[in-house]
């Protein structure tokens, strides 16, 4: 019988290896097209991903699963910086609801400790979804050559 | 937005080949190739085509001239 906890965890690190290397193919995206500051803090969050799946492969192995890292799902890739942030936004949107599922099924499982884990999480993937809405309300008002000529390396 | 990463293939030439008739993910592959490499978009393509043939409707289905 599978573990619902870390059936739910393992659910977590496929979203998070998904948003890892979608932030990293755009980070070199963006770095190519000449936007070393986008492409800067989409590295960034791309390791803070990856830091996640180790929190959430320690977890598993600690509650007696296997971290399974074989969950990649399809992602989509931006061709250019606005359709970048929406597939970002997109992302993270679901990525926030299956971290509240996760938090309600440890605690349905009366795993306090995963869920206290899980529960930070929450509130950081937000403060990034909020972010990255930030970037994209900031195309549309300033226009995207504008916003683009504030992300150069100038 | 790149949906297959083999090809790559973007969503405006799955909706193009959509609106020209492919009216399956298997139709979509034959036209741009989107979906028969490694199969991982395959389910995108298939969400892709079953959008589009609900806004079309079972009338508009073989007459390929749909808005995307």
């Amino acid at each position: 019988m599978a573990d619902p906890v870390v059936d739910a965890l393992n659910g977590l690190i496929g979203t998070e290896m998904r948003a890892v290397n979608q932030y990293f193919v755009h980070a070199k995206c963006a770095e190519s097209w000449g936007y070393p500051k986008l492409a800067a803090r989409f590295r960034e969050i791309s390791i803070e991903e990856m830091n996640d799946i180790e929190v959430y492969m320690d977890r598993v192995l600690l509650l007696g699963g296997l971290p399974n890292l074989q969950r990649l799902d399809a992602f989509q890739i931006g061709e250019n910086v606005p359709e970048q942030l929406d597939a970002a936004i997109a992302l993270e949107e679901g990525a926030i609801v299956q971290l509240k599922e996760a938090v309600v099924i440890c605690e349905d499982a009366g795993d306090v400790g995963t869920a206290e884990l899980l529960r930070p999480k929450v509130a950081e993937e937000e403060t990034q979804l909020d972010w990255l809405r930030t970037q994209r309300s900031l195309v549309d008002q300033l226009g995207e050559a504008l916003y683009l000529a504030g992300q150069t390396g100038a | 937005m790149i949906v297959c990463q083999c090809g790559p293939v973007s969503d405006t030439t799955i909706r193009d080949a959509i609106r020209s008739g492919a009216h399956t993910a298997d139709d979509v592959g034959d036209v741009c190739g989107a979906g028969v490499q490694c199969g991982t978009c395959r389910p995108l393509v298939e969400r892709m085509v079953d959008e589009a043939m609900e806004q079309v409707g079972p009338a508009g289905r073989g007459s390929g001239s749909t808005h995307g």
